[in-house]
């Protein structure tokens, strides 16, 4: 039976989404983040990093994230969580948040998906990934980007190749969101992905 | 004169620059939040929460605010209440399947936080509602409303006094200082609300 990890930073977007229905029969336990470094990340098959978990938390645990990817864990990072900064090879460029983009006249998103036989697709449409993102990603060489910017760089990339384990990263926020009442998208988002999570630890 | 109100930051820069441009860091003391057990609230005239504060530790330091409400401290609250760290705190109510309309702010009764602030206009960017508030932390028995939505319904705004002396400032959404798009407007809201929390007036 698999097991999936969240951190938990006591925000009320966290407990709205990770400890209340629907989502909280989709995590098996919340890491709670001023006490992540008693945590044994090794027992877990997945851990999401959540939205807004705060870096000063998960910095110091840099070589411990790294050592969980090397032993095969799932690692998911959402936005506004500096990874950047606890991992190697990920280099984060800021941009402006544009919250309006579908107020223009024939608006259309400027993040695109790519590599659409990814597993992922089957789970989520573009529409269920479109809200907003905070700053885009050059991934690790060799990642596969799921969320393209026009610039090349990557809202959501999925790496298989760095490590024996498996990391994901967005700078989607969908916990923040969904935990706010504040985003339908968000919503939709998590009802896809956090099952398609669950299936693909139980499958690896 | 030392600051006189507590700001407790979430993130090591949150507050920074609102002080710098309100010019209230001679009234502000900004710590980080998990120093709270640490500090000696007495020596504040009020504490400010963030919406984005951990909740849980606020439930771990309840005693310690509680004490400082009873001794006539004030206590500014941002966000949805998820996990309740004072006995006047109930879990947030969002409106539920709302229209546009219902998230319009109505102002029920004057208070000089909102002096010169055209209420109805803080839940709306560009056309798009719910940046002010989505829903209420319900007040308790004996509560100021000051501002609802769904037309009258929901009580997002509330002040409490305590008997004793006591209050408790409630807002029950993003953080008062960045909802509006127009920036001068979070400004006034912040300063307001440090003038109101030195003039001591309820």
């Amino acid at each position: 039976m698999s097991r999936i990890a969240v951190t938990y930073g006591g925000t009320y977007f966290h407990h709205e989404t990770y400890c209340c229905p629907p989502f909280s029969e989709q995590v098996d336990e919340l890491l709670y983040l001023p006490e992540l470094s008693d945590a044994a990340l090794q027992q877990y098959d997945a851990i999401i990093v959540s939205c807004r978990s705060n870096p000063r938390f998960l910095q110091p645990l840099a070589d411990r994230w790294l050592a969980y990817l090397q032993a095969g864990g799932t690692l998911v990072v959402f936005a506004e969580c500096g990874v950047q900064n606890w991992l190697p090879g990920i280099e984060f460029h800021p941009k402006t948040v544009n919250y309006w983009w579908w107020l223009e006249d024939g608006a259309e998103h400027d993040i695109q998906p790519t590599n659409l036989d990814h597993s992922l697709f089957q789970c989520l449409t573009h529409k269920d990934m479109t809200w907003h993102y905070h700053g885009t990603f050059t991934p690790p060489e060799g990642a596969t980007v799921l969320l393209q910017h026009p610039d090349g760089s990557s809202v959501l990339f999925d790496d298989r190749t760095s490590y024996a384990g498996r990391l994901i990263v967005t700078t989607l926020d969908p916990s923040f969101h969904h935990g706010s009442h504040f985003m339908p998208a968000a919503t939709r988002f998590l009802h896809g992905f956090l099952p398609w999570l669950r299936q693909e630890v139980e499958r690896d | 004169m030392l600051p006189s109100i507590l700001f407790l930051s979430t993130q090591p820069d949150q507050g920074r620059a609102l002080l710098e441009v309100t010019d209230s860091a001679s009234r502000v003391d900004r710590r980080d939040q998990y120093e709270l057990q640490d500090l000696d609230l007495a020596s504040y005239r009020a504490v400010i929460i963030s919406m984005m504060a951990d909740q849980r530790y606020l439930q771990s330091c309840a005693a310690q605010l509680d004490t400082y409400l009873q001794h006539g401290g004030w206590i500014t609250v941002n966000g949805h209440i998820a996990l309740p760290f004072l006995p006047e705190l109930k879990p947030f109510k969002a409106i539920p399947n709302p229209s546009l309309d219902d998230f319009r702010l109505q102002a029920k009764n004057d208070h000089p936080v909102f002096a010169g602030i055209k209420v109805d206009e803080l839940n709306r960017r560009r056309g798009v509602a719910g940046f002010w508030a989505r829903g209420a932390n319900p007040p308790p028995t004996g509560a100021q409303v000051l501002n609802t939505m769904k037309q009258g319904d929901v009580p997002v705004d509330w002040v409490y006094r305590r008997p004793g002396g006591g209050c408790l400032f409630m807002h029950s959404g993003n953080d008062m200082w960045v909802t509006a798009l127009d920036d001068s407007i979070n400004h006034k809201l912040f300063t307001q609300l440090l003038d109101w929390i030195g003039e001591g007036v309820q």
